[in-house]
């Protein structure tokens, strides 16, 4: 498959037509919120592509173990494609809470529970890349990409626990306002409905780049089949 | 927080945001463009060295 | 990959793995008995950081019981990957490894052979430490609770380590992607060891400082499972 499919190139134009819908309406149909001011507009990609970002990491996973089961090459496409977009959108969201939380808490960061796990987290998913970086056979590098998003995956929850107790025994002083300003305040119908758009769209927008990314690794997978025919 | 009367500004921080969003994924969008086309290069290349080889 | 006729008796099996275990344990022993090369550089890494840390962190006795159990862990963590390199780079370097795959045995038994050798080497570190640590700050270390944490916690450093140094090791970037796989993924243990560390040695009561235990224990048990069902995947040729 050389050329892009039909499909794909609806998929891309509809991303961007949502995008563009996203943006007004957290632009100029959600109300300003009125204790945070126009800050909180970024909260609607923040807390989407976060999600989005979770998503990607469990379906890698998904896709570990299925490529360690059928030891089809497929499946390590798939997983290195989810990690590498769940790359880009954690970053995203973490870069956009830490932007939101300068005004709100005056702090750029704080060793919350949430955010010490995602910052752990996008640590995994830049090891992963790093480790199939350094592997040439692309076998050993689908099998150990494999393990190690099974250990990454297994290992966050455990993590996010223990920093939760971590906290819980010891009391954090963040900005006193921090814990109730943290999503907490009253949405309106129409912050909602954006809320719930926006959600909806970040899962379209992975999904076009999931489709596109894919077809990135095929191609990489047909030079390196190609590449050993010819050795 | 809760007795505040006026709205604070925080419109430069909300332009940053959108700002580091859009700029992010069009950092992405434009990485994945040059890997596609380094990588369809060096299939063309083979695929010459391939026609070369059974001919 | 078709194997030799194994052993049909389940007695003969058990007993294969079990000897295939013991050596890998007694050849590392017995190796690094006569050259002395990783224990002495583990070591002197952990009196080096030891010693750094009297710089970098304000030692004074108020603040000393405080930042103790941060420091011996640090200084616990950074020595077990210096330890698990060398062990696995001279594993594969001298081609132990590919000997090893060829005994008609569950790889798990590599893992097992391995991953109580590395404990060994870290145990025996941690052990020379404390003293040392004791006798430089003043601070008496000689807690059994303690030295539970320090077991507890180094098994589970090791569990996951002997994994992915396993992995690391066939890389191109070899020694330095080890930290960077492990660490992420070790946060419970450092958190729990950490805590429960300060809890023995600060003598709070056992009902706080057991949550952090059955979290070291939960951890443990929990990869070296997971280690064990994903080690196959990771020698095979």
């Amino acid at each position: 498959m050389e050329t892009r499919p039909f499909g794909l190139r609806i998929l891309d134009a509809v991303t961007v037509l949502l995008l563009i819908a996203a943006t007004c309406m957290v632009f100029f149909y959600a109300p300003r919120e009125a204790a945070m001011g126009e800050v909180q507009r970024l909260f609607y990609f923040h807390v989407a592509a976060a999600w989005v970002g979770m998503l990607g990491f469990v379906a890698a996973g998904a896709a570990g173990i299925v490529y360690l089961h059928t030891q089809h090459i497929i499946w390590d496409i798939i997983e290195s494609a989810a990690v590498e977009i769940s790359l880009v959108f954690f970053f995203i969201a973490i870069l956009l809470g830490s932007i939101w939380a300068r005004p709100i808490w005056n702090a750029w960061w704080t060793w919350d529970p949430r955010l010490t796990t995602a910052a752990i987290l996008e640590l995994i998913y830049i090891a992963y890349m790093m480790l199939r970086q350094g592997i040439e056979d692309p076998d050993r590098r689908a099998r150990f990409g494999a393990v190690y998003t099974l250990v990454g995956v297994l290992s966050i929850p455990i993590t996010f626990l223990s920093i939760r107790l971590f906290r819980t025994i010891h009391p954090v002083v963040i900005g006193t306002a921090s814990e109730a300003a943290r999503g907490m305040f009253g949405m309106t119908p129409p912050m909602k409905q954006t809320f719930f758009f926006c959600f909806f769209i970040f899962t379209v927008i992975f999904a076009d780049l999931f489709w596109n990314r894919i077809l990135l690794g095929n191609l990489s997978k047909k030079i390196d089949q190609l590449r050993y025919r010819l050795m | 927080m809760s007795f505040q009367e006026i709205t604070p500004d925080t419109s430069v921080y909300m332009i940053a945001g959108f700002t580091v969003f859009f700029g992010m994924m069009a950092i992405y969008l434009v990485s994945l463009f040059f890997r596609w086309r380094i990588l369809k290069r060096k299939l063309e290349l083979l695929k010459n060295m391939e026609k070369r080889k059974n001919s | 990959m078709k194997r030799d006729p194994s052993p049909t008796t389940l007695r003969s099996q058990l007993t294969a793995f079990f000897r295939v275990i013991a050596s890998i344990i007694w050849k590392d022993l017995t190796v690094e008995l006569r050259s002395r090369e990783l224990l002495t550089a583990m070591l002197v890494f952990a009196l080096l950081v030891v010693l750094i840390f009297n710089f970098a962190l304000e030692l004074d006795v108020k603040n000393r019981t405080g930042v103790t159990p941060g420091i011996l862990w640090v200084t616990f963590t950074f020595a077990g990957t210096l330890g698990l390199n060398r062990s696995m780079a001279i594993e594969k370097d001298r081609g132990c490894l590919d000997g090893l795959l060829l005994v008609p045995v569950d790889r798990s038994a590599i893992y097992f052979g391995k991953f109580i050798s590395n404990l060994a080497f870290m145990v025996i570190v941690e052990i020379i430490i404390l003293p040392v640590y004791s006798a430089l700050y003043n601070v008496n270390l000689f807690h059994p609770g303690l030295l539970l944490v320090i077991l507890l916690g180094s098994i589970g450093y090791m569990a996951i380590g002997t994994l992915l140094a396993a992995m690391s090791v066939q890389t191109r970037t070899r020694d330095v992607l080890l930290p960077i796989l492990l660490f992420p993924v070790v946060v419970p243990v450092l958190v729990a060891a950490v805590k429960s560390s300060g809890g023995f040695l600060q003598g709070s009561e056992l009902a706080e400082i057991l949550p952090w235990l059955n979290l070291l224990i939960a951890y443990d048990v929990i990869f070296i499972a997971i280690a064990l069902m994903l080690f196959d995947y990771i020698v095979e040729e």
